[in-house]
């Protein structure tokens, strides 16, 4: 076997085995999934319902004899509310839980009183005794109750907040994040198609000015076979990113979205390139106006899916506007270690589709010229 | 007392975790790609053969 032609398709099939395996059966970390109330209005004492997953262990920590009865347990440890902007905390350690409802109650007493204490995001935290937590960043606002000032402040000022946002511990799980949940691995699946596609509509960009430069016309018909399964990744791309959309942003094709528009124009874009060719049936001429086609709308289509979206304020997709991108807390390092392979198992499978089907076109072509 | 700490939880947090899990859009997406590509390798594959027959 000659490893110099095939080393693509085994990096293909050995990224692609890792990342669906991996991306399928690894575990999320435990985490806070939902969390009610989310707005407190200080002056009396009040009940957070936290709902968590995959935390087994909270049942293992809780002791005999504060058994509860029901599968409920007294817990020890505390639920602490922290603000990245303000020193200190809210935190009580009156913590049940139920293992039957997958649900902790914490009363907390929030009284400001006559500290001033500015309404802000709280992150919530659920510190056992015996080190393990629970995270939730941004979940809380918490308020000054209008006649919140006759008690004396229950805050704890001047303790450190920054000790527990910093606490990640490197796990080989996948993070909890609120909505995502479980869909958090589709990262593995639904973005790469869309780097594919950008990979092999590049290259044939590539292919396109060679032909233009040199006027070989077996260039023009690899960046032809390059177009047509780059489109094929993206109308993977987007029934996948439907799906997904259908049930983390409520809908099926969220229109306000400037990277949907964008690739709806784009993809156009490229069927008009299919239009085109088959129009045209001198091949010398074919391939030089596609080539000058394709030369062209590749610039507008990196600009309409990859800069557009930046640039607007209302995108719902990581990285652009106000959302988080993947350099922030959104990917964090176990998701790297399969994103990357992800996105290079992909782009190697489809350009080995690619490569397959120019090697078709090219028999076919020397069919109707013998 | 322990009536009164049964009636705070939610009756229904943990089938309402289990359903929302979002598990299913991941086989989703995974079904939709294999299908997609598939369909494209059926294509070819109808391609080389219409080409072994002329020659």
């Amino acid at each position: 076997m000659n490893w110099k032609q095939h080393w693509y398709k085994w990096i293909a099939a050995i990224c692609l085995f890792y990342v669906i395996l991996g991306g399928l059966f690894l575990p999320l970390k435990p985490g806070i999934s939902g969390l009610s109330p989310v707005k407190i209005t200080t002056g009396s004492t009040q009940t957070l319902k936290i709902n968590v997953y995959n935390a087994p262990w909270l049942k293992e920590n809780a002791f005999g004899d504060q058994n509860i009865g029901n599968g409920e347990f007294q817990i020890p440890g505390k639920v602490i509310l922290v603000s990245k902007g303000i020193q200190g905390r809210w935190e009580t350690s009156k913590i049940k839980f139920s293992g039957n409802h997958g649900q902790l109650l914490a009363d907390i007493d929030f009284t400001m009183g006559d500290a001033k204490i500015p309404n802000e995001y709280y992150s919530v935290f659920v510190e056992l005794s015996n080190g393990k937590y629970l995270g939730l960043p941004d979940a809380i606002f918490v308020e000054r109750g209008l006649d919140d000032t006759a008690k004396p402040s229950t805050f704890i000022p001047k303790v450190n907040a920054a000790i527990e946002t910093n606490r990640e511990i490197f796990e080989m799980k996948f993070p909890n994040r609120m909505v995502l949940n479980e869909s958090v691995r589709n990262l593995f699946y639904h973005v790469p198609m869309w780097f594919a596609m950008l990979a092999l509509l590049g290259m044939a960009c590539w292919y396109a000015v060679r032909y233009l430069r040199f006027g070989q016309l077996q260039d023009d018909v690899f960046a032809d076979s390059l177009i047509r399964v780059g489109i094929l990744a993206g109308i993977l791309g987007c029934i996948t990113g439907a799906a997904w959309a259908r049930v983390t942003w409520q809908s099926w094709w969220p229109a306000a979205d400037p990277k949907l528009n964008g690739v709806a124009i784009g993809m156009t874009m490229y069927l008009a390139y299919l239009l085109l060719r088959s129009t045209l049936s001198d091949p010398f001429q074919r391939a030089r106006i596609t080539s000058v086609y394709s030369v062209f709308i590749f610039p507008i289509f990196i600009a309409l899916i990859v800069i557009m979206p930046k640039l607007s304020p209302n995108s719902l997709h990581p990285g652009s506007g106000g959302t988080v991108g993947f350099n922030k807390y959104d990917l964090d390092s176990t998701m790297r270690l399969f994103f990357y392979p992800a996105v290079i198992g992909w782009i190697a499978l489809f350009y080995w589709i690619a490569n397959l089907r120019y090697r078709i076109a090219t028999l076919k072509e020397k069919q109707l010229n013998e | 007392m322990k009536q009164t700490i049964t009636e705070q939880f939610d009756v229904n947090a943990a089938e309402l975790l289990a359903q929302h899990n979002l598990m299913n859009a991941v086989y989703a997406v995974l079904t939709i790609i294999f299908v997609g590509i598939l369909l494209y390798l059926f294509r070819l594959d109808r391609k080389i053969s219409k080409i072994e027959k002329q020659s």
